[in-house]
């Protein structure tokens, strides 16, 4: 057999199934300590819920209305932290610049860096998704309901609900549609997609980090200083979608308690026209950015 | 007293076939230029080395061959295929030891490591992988992070090795490595290239560690290629030669353009001179000098004296 005849590269399948099991390897020791943080944090729950009397121990008031609502502030963010914070993992040990063993492999270099960033994104829905698992798990165990199932106040009259004044708002029944619990997963891609972009692109990540976090400071206080609604609103919808906002106000009633009112529902056209555009805009930023580690 | 010109040295190796060759290679870090116009021209089956002090510009040419560094000028060809255009091919082509001990994935064992490249290389050879690995004395169980540099060499020659590549691309292969662990180096390259047809291309500048393999001898210095030839030429042709000369004694002119090293004092001197032995012999006696001996230099005593102006031993 002549070396023309031998074949030198490898099949992508092969190459995904490689990159699928190494960045497996890669990560596995993260996985493994927020895996038993998580645990640890489901057990706790379970064990509150299950026993209202340590509450009581612990001075906290009971776990009366216990349930799991993907679209709580909050929750999401973490998957969306996550998501940032997985391509420095995925990339350990190599360099999007510099001579590491990754550009050696006989692998066209921006079809390799894409698989790796593909195979990173895999990952990171198995490890969400295990994730959410073990919260509704631990919601159920606990006794606890999965989504919200109530009648919201949607804001009316901006004014009069500021003022706690009764007919402000009128009720709508809501019961957390399907999309909700997909929406963290959405966000998730989008940062994890701008994240990765972020490390393909530049030598310097974490200074450009910095800089992007400032520049993206600036338009919200600019927003807040000059209080230009229309753009707000867009800020709005950005931080509804990576699970920062749910669009609801607080107000003191005059009798001294704290009534809750929405300033709009969320739709799932909101959510797909979000989802579209931050995931378009972070897949888009990643195949350019992929263009700098290209083959020289 | 020194004095060196390399302007008389071939650059050219004929019409090939090669297995490797660059026209006008041009590569710049900011203002430095690191490969400045280099025509290389590796002979198929050829081992060449190519010796350079430190900062010539070797390592940046061999990632310029793997496609790992961008090119500013000047045309690339590996194995019939330009790096910069098909990559990937001409990388699963090459066995490629880096200047780099460290690996990626530090976190791999050697095992783990060892199958993981055997997954890229689809000619890997399971078997050969294994007997390297018993002939390196390499724990296939060890974590790579653990290894000490002479471990790391050892399991990068493995890799570059075990899929049996046309063309061997070694950055310092015996950089890192204990007398014994380089001759079995050694050993283990010649029965490599007796079994597998291979060339090879070994950058250092510790020639004498390679030199029972080498039959190409390339110099590059201040990212310039100076000169290109078969090691029986530089044997045969880059010669010492000791004379004693009278006073104001002046090289003659015809000579001069060729002398690669000079060194001396008052009446005795020693030049490295590229050319004919008779003819410089007689151009040196009928300018007056009494020559008393002319020596042939093995490699590496030729090379330090090309780039560096200071020959072995002085």
């Amino acid at each position: 057999m002549t070396d023309a005849t031998v074949e030198r590269t490898p099949a992508f399948r092969a190459v995904w199934r490689e990159q699928l099991h190494v960045v497996g390897l890669s990560i596995q020791r993260e996985v493994v300590i927020a895996a038993a943080l998580l645990g640890l944090f489901c057990l706790a729950g379970v064990v509150l819920a299950r026993f209202p009397a340590l509450l009581a121990l612990m001075g906290e008031g009971s776990l009366a209305d216990f349930r799991l609502d993907p679209a709580e502030p909050g929750l999401g963010l973490i998957g969306v932290f996550a998501a940032l914070l997985l391509p420095l993992i995925v990339w350990k040990g190599e360099r999007p610049f510099g001579d590491t063993p990754i550009w050696s492999l006989p692998v066209d270099h921006r079809r390799h860096a894409l698989t790796k960033v593909a195979v990173g994104w895999v990952w990171l829905m198995v490890i969400l998704g295990g994730a959410f698992l073990c919260v509704v798990l631990a919601t159920l165990a606990g006794g606890g309901a999965l989504g919200a199932d109530e009648v919201r106040q949607l804001i009316t009259d901006g004014a009069a609900f500021s003022d706690g004044e009764a007919g402000a708002t009128r009720g709508v029944a809501w019961t957390t549609p399907w999309w909700e619990w997909v929406q963290p997963f959405t966000a998730a891609t989008a940062a994890y997609m701008l994240a990765s972009a972020l490390l393909l692109a530049t030598a310097y990540p974490y200074r450009w980090a910095v800089v992007l976090y400032v520049l993206g400071a600036v338009p919200f206080l600019v927003l807040e200083f000059f209080e230009i609604d229309s753009l707000q609103r867009g800020v709005d919808l950005f931080a509804w979608f990576i699970g920062a906002e749910d669009f609801v106000r607080f107000v003191r009633l005059p009798t001294g308690e704290f009534a809750r009112g929405w300033l709009s529902l969320p739709t799932m056209g909101m959510w797909i026209a979000s989802a579209a555009f931050w995931i378009s805009v972070g897949v888009a930023c990643v195949v350019a950015a992929s263009s700098r580690v290209r083959d020289h | 007293m020194t004095a060196t010109t390399t302007s008389a040295l071939p650059v050219n190796l004929g019409d090939g076939p090669f297995a490797v060759s660059t026209a006008g290679l041009v590569k710049r870090y900011g203002s430095s230029t690191a490969l400045n116009g280099v025509d290389l021209q590796l002979p198929e089956h050829a081992v060449y080395v190519l010796v350079g002090p430190n900062g010539a510009g070797k390592s940046t040419l061999l990632r310029t061959l793997m496609g790992l560094v961008r090119r500013h000028a000047g045309d690339v060809n590996v194995l019939g295929a330009d790096p910069g255009l098909e990559g990937g091919h001409v990388r699963g082509r090459i066995g490629y030891v880096p200047e780099d001990h460290r690996f990626g994935y530090s976190w791999l064992t050697v095992g783990q490591l060892l199958e993981h490249h055997a997954v890229y290389y689809p000619s890997w050879d399971p078997a050969y992988a294994r007997r390297l690995t018993e002939m390196y004395d390499v724990d296939p169980d060890k974590k790579c992070h653990t290894l000490s540099k002479g471990q790391s060499r050892r399991v990068q020659l493995i890799l570059a090795l075990a899929h049996r590549p046309p063309l061997l691309l070694l950055d310092e292969p015996t950089d890192g490595l204990d007398h014994v662990v380089r001759d079995a180096t050694l050993s283990i390259l010649s029965e490599h290239l007796a079994d597998s047809p291979t060339t090879v291309l070994i950058s250092t500048h510790r020639v004498y560690e390679v030199e029972p393999l080498v039959d190409h001898v390339g110099v590059l210095s201040d990212g310039r290629l100076l000169g290109q030839l078969p090691r029986g030429d530089l044997r045969g042709s880059l010669l010492r030669y000791s004379a004693d000369v009278p006073e104001r004694w002046s090289l003659p002119k015809e000579i001069g353009g060729r002398v690669v090293n000079r060194r001396g004092r008052a009446r005795e001197i020693e030049w490295t001179v590229w050319g004919d032995r008779d003819e410089v012999t007689r151009g040196l006696s009928q300018a007056g000098a009494t020559v008393r001996e002319v020596a042939s230099l093995s490699v590496d005593e030729a090379a330090i004296a090309l780039f560096s102006g200071e020959e072995a031993g002085s």
